[in-house]
């Protein structure tokens, strides 16, 4: 008889909590997003930005930029007046093939190239450092700490795993995302991680966005737009996809997850889905201008293309509770 | 004559490549897209480089073709 009670006790503890949890959603979840324009660098009439590629911010709110079609480094202040600019077209130490993304520390600014197997690196006033190899296509990188840098590649028939390497190059471990062998560039992902190790991707041609702790558990997998599967096209010799579902992914400062939707949006390259840290997707915000990146600056300005990549555009987030 | 008969299989393989790359170039489908266009013109521009690694030629013009997918709107 007791025993009855206490279970129907705890069912109705239940039932009752869990409806609050319902109705009351966490106290740092918004319900949307204005965004509002507070600076624009470069554009069709100046020739600060031709093309630019990757952008990353310091902590005094310095803007650092690649430009694919003058093969450089440019740093901006955050009031978008060019500091600095480095590069050339070249494969010598400071020059650049196909300068593509940026990662930053407390020390240094890394910049990937598209077709050189290596990571270069820049002081804060872009003189060039020295070159870390990578023996990989670099998709994507964050750097955790100038000694645990985080890549992701391009493979064939393998598994997801982001590779963390040492300042030397030197492969220190891997976070494994997908134990599926998946066909050439299926398993590519952009990603993120914060400062307790947790690890978040967003995959380029599937409708995926998933979270994972230090040691590798996936803690929750998000399908956003509810795309069962990206077709793949035969091109020449190869069977590729020829759309992508996200384009990127970046963290607020309160761990809320931002991921750039890709040709399968409403507005195609423009839809920025945010979800909180728990995976529940708060409010979308759509960009005025397409883009192939949004980077959100320690600030939680975010960061865009505009004009096709002759303009750079940033926005402050207002939150609506 | 084993190190011989491997160079022969090695060189055959290569062609072969070569030649399933340039036959099914000219199977393109007729709607692609821009950055379809831009693989195909990359995967026929053959430098004599891309002779001796075909392997390293395709993966090169693939790592565009993706970049491609992501800067474009298609």
């Amino acid at each position: 008889m007791l025993n009855s009670k206490k279970t129907l006790f705890s069912i109705l503890f239940f039932l009752i909590s869990s409806t609050f949890l319902f109705l009351y959603p966490s106290e740092n979840d918004f319900q949307s997003i204005k965004i509002k324009e507070v600076l624009s660098i470069g554009d069709l009439e100046d020739d600060k930005l031709y093309q630019w590629v990757g952008v990353i911010t310091d902590s005094k709110h310095n803007i650092f930029v690649t430009d694919n079609m003058d093969y450089s480094l440019k740093k901006f202040d955050d009031q978008g007046n060019l500091l600095k600019k480095t590069g050339r077209k070249g494969e010598g130490p400071g020059e650049f093939l196909a300068p593509r993304y940026l990662g930053h520390s407390e020390l240094f600014v890394y910049v990937s190239d598209q077709y050189r197997p290596s990571l270069q690196v820049f002081d804060d006033n872009l003189n060039y450092k020295r070159s870390i190899k990578i023996q990989m296509p670099i998709s994507d990188f964050k750097i955790i700490s100038d000694d645990d840098i985080a890549i992701s590649t391009l493979s064939y028939e393998s598994i997801g795993k982001i590779f963390v390497f040492n300042s030397k190059g030197e492969l220190k471990y891997e976070l494994i995302y997908s134990h599926i062998k998946a066909p050439y560039g299926m398993n590519r992902v952009q990603f993120e991680i914060d400062a307790q190790g947790y690890y978040y991707v967003a995959y380029s041609f599937k409708d995926t966005v998933a979270k994972f702790n230090p040691e590798g558990k996936n803690l929750w997998s998000k399908k956003i737009l509810g795309i069962k599967e990206v077709k793949r096209e035969k091109i020449g010799p190869i069977k590729l996809p020829t759309k992508m579902v996200y384009k990127d992914i970046e963290l607020d400062s309160s761990g809320n997850i931002y991921v750039l939707g890709g040709s399968f949006s409403e507005h195609k390259s423009r839809d920025v889905y945010v979800l909180n840290p728990e995976g529940k997707l708060l409010t979308t915000i759509t960009l005025p201008d397409s883009s192939h990146c949004i980077h959100i600056g320690r600030d939680d300005f975010l960061y865009s293309r505009a004009n096709e990549g002759v303009t750079l555009k940033k926005y402050k987030l207002e939150k609506i509770f | 004559m084993i190190k011989k008969n491997q160079k022969y299989v090695k060189k055959t393989s290569l062609l072969l490549i070569i030649c399933l790359v340039m036959i099914s170039l000219s199977f393109t489908p007729l709607n692609a897209g821009k950055c379809e266009d831009a693989l195909i013109k990359c995967l026929k521009d053959w430098g004599i480089v891309d002779f001796i690694n075909p392997i390293g030629k395709i993966s090169h013009c693939t790592r565009g073709y993706i970049f491609c997918l992501r800067y474009l709107e298609q």
